[in-house]
């Protein structure tokens, strides 16, 4: 088996002081593939990110145990920009832009980190920004900040790219429209990338791989066609049976997996 | 008192400018600032009076307040990040007394003061008379605020340390050497405060209350909003013309209403308006 592009190895994330939230999770990459992680709100997805990117040091949390290795290289615990400069680029939850800056400011301002601007790749897949590139982006719409995030994220040239709950929050025909660009910077650029994400049903759909996330622990993973067969998986994240309270559902869960 | 209005506000601007800075970054209030000013202020004094002349004093000065920006970043703000705001001011009000204990210390016979030099000729523009100290500290204050201004606006450099306030933790994710880049304006801020500090001396000469005048510039940045650069020079001015102003028509009332006027100016500030006339109203899109 070739070594994968990213390796989590049995990591233990804990926030200061003792806010354990990554309880021994383990985890690959495949190069040039899109992984998705999912699960519920709090699960952890957001904090395994920000381990592997090294963010999770601006929130003054750490991995206390276990491994994380970027093609062949141990990378846990080091400072943020370090990793980006290996190719680790993260675009984090929640549209991350410079809201007091135009379009082309946030361009400028990420490009002080790479040396050169290529805004032309930026505005291939979004063309959108480039209309607006004037504008301040506070005014744009959400949907147009969350694809300036993912243009931003591109001038790192990155051949990992983090990418966490990008359909958070945004019209069902943006979300499309957003999946569809992520889909071509995979094809088209070769980046692999690795999608956390809430909308199961979305992410199952261009991804090849799957974990499932719950409460700091892998509960299952999978190819991402089997998981969209797996009967818990369309009964609790598809939604295919709205009928079954949340409640019932996760009674039911643990049911089934203590048995 | 125009005149007197023109350059204290200029020289408030700049020594405003630091405590924005420092709080675009590290959301809190660096009270070590106007000994900063005054460690910088003394350290050109002695430069000057060791005959090293006008220019090397200056850059002796702002080399100081430079580092000691970097250094209150690394040592103070950068361990206390996450805690709540009070935390680091409770800790550069200890900086505060630190560096004026090493200055009482270090300048010996110099601390009671003296002259930074004699710019004698007096200038006249229209109606207003500058003396050449005036002149000097404006030189000096305008290249400060000049600079940084310029870099913010202007420069690669500028926009990236504008990111990195407004979204640190995005920023990183992009790669953006976020720790460099808050410690750069830390260094901003202490060679803004450096080169006020400098100014302020120039004008009225160098003594110990020299920074006095820099916690009053607080109020500058109060009036500015925390967070503005663009204001600051509205702040600086209001403050100045108040100051002024006020003292001239309140004289025979209040009596020392000068003195005062800054941190009255403070109280109506985050009475009525807590973000400044310039700070941000922020754009949020949920
Ligand atoms: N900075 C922090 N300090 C302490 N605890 C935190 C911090 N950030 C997150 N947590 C906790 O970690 C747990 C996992 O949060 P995380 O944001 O990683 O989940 P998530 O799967 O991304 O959830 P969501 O889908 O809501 O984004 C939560 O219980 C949260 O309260
Ligand atoms: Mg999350």
């Amino acid at each position: 088996m070739p070594s994968p592009l990213l390796s989590v190895n049995n990591i233990e994330v804990v926030y200061h002081p003792f806010i354990m939230v990554l309880k021994g999770i383990s985890l690959r990459v495949e190069n040039d593939s899109i992984t998705t992680i999912l699960g519920p709100n709090g699960a952890g997805k957001t904090t395994l990110l920000r381990a592997v990117s090294g963010v999770i040091k601006l929130y003054r949390g750490r991995i206390t145990r276990g491994s994380i290795s970027f093609l062949g290289e141990r990378i846990e615990n080091k400072e943020p920009d370090k990793i980006s400069r290996k190719g680790v680029v993260y675009v984090a939850e929640g549209r991350q832009v410079f809201r007091e800056l135009s379009v082309e400011e946030n361009i400028e301002a990420v490009a002080y980190a790479w040396g050169s601007s290529d805004t032309d790749t930026v505005y291939k897949y979004f063309p959108r920004l480039k209309v607006h590139r004037r504008k301040r982006v506070g005014y744009l719409s959400g949907g147009e900040q969350q694809m300036l995030a993912i243009g931003l994220a591109l001038l790192a040239k990155p051949k990992l790219l983090l990418l966490d709950e990008p359909s958070l929050g945004l019209a069902p025909r943006i979300v499309h429209e957003l999946y569809e660009a992520i889909r071509r910077l995979h094809e088209e650029e070769g980046i692999t990338v690795l999608l956390a994400e809430q909308n199961a049903k979305k992410a199952l759909e261009i991804a090849d791989y799957g974990y499932i996330l719950e409460n700091g622990k892998i509960v299952l993973e999978g190819p991402a066609e089997k998981l969209r067969e797996d009967k818990d998986v369309k009964e609790f994240y598809l939604g295919l049976k709205p009928e079954t309270s949340y409640r019932r559902a996760k009674w039911y869960r643990r049911k089934k997996r203590w048995i | 008192m125009v005149k007197e209005s023109i350059v204290m506000g200029v020289l408030y601007s700049v020594l405003a400018l630091g405590f924005n800075l420092v709080y675009r970054v590290s959301k809190s209030i660096n009270l070590a600032h106007p000994e900063i000013a005054l460690v910088a202020a003394y350290a050109a004094l002695v430069a000057s009076m060791q005959g090293l002349g006008f220019f090397l004093a200056a850059l002796i000065a702002s080399f100081i307040g430079f580092g000691i920006g970097i250094l209150l970043e690394r040592g103070v703000a950068r361990p206390l990040l996450g805690r709540p705001p009070v935390a680091l001011i409770a800790a550069t009000l200890g900086v505060f007394y630190l560096l004026r204990g090493v200055a009482i210390e270090a300048t010996g016979s110099y601390w009671s003061g003296g002259s930074l030099g004699d710019f004698g000729t007096v200038y006249r523009i229209g109606a207003v008379v500058f003396t050449g100290s005036d002149i000097a500290a404006l030189a000096v204050a305008l290249v400060a605020l000049g600079l940084v201004i310029g870099i913010h606006r202007f420069t690669r450099l500028g926009v990236a340390m504008r990111a990195v306030a407004e979204n640190p933790y995005g920023a990183a994710g992009y790669g953006l050497p976020v720790r460099r880049l808050t410690a750069l304006s830390w260094g901003f801020a202490g060679l803004l405060g450096a080169l006020g500090g400098l100014a302020f001396g120039l004008k009225a000469g160098v003594s110990p209350g020299i920074d006095s005048y820099v916690l009053k510039a607080l109020a500058a940045s109060l009036l500015a909003g925390l967070d503005s650069i663009a204001g600051i020079v509205v702040g600086g001015f209001v403050l100045s013309f108040t100051e002024q102003f006020g003292d001239y028509f309140l004289h025979n009332y209040l009596p020392g209403f000068g003195e005062v006027a800054a941190f009255i100016v403070m109280l109506v500030v985050l009475l009525l308006k807590p973000y400044g006339f310039f700070g941000t109203e922020r754009i949020e899109r949920l």
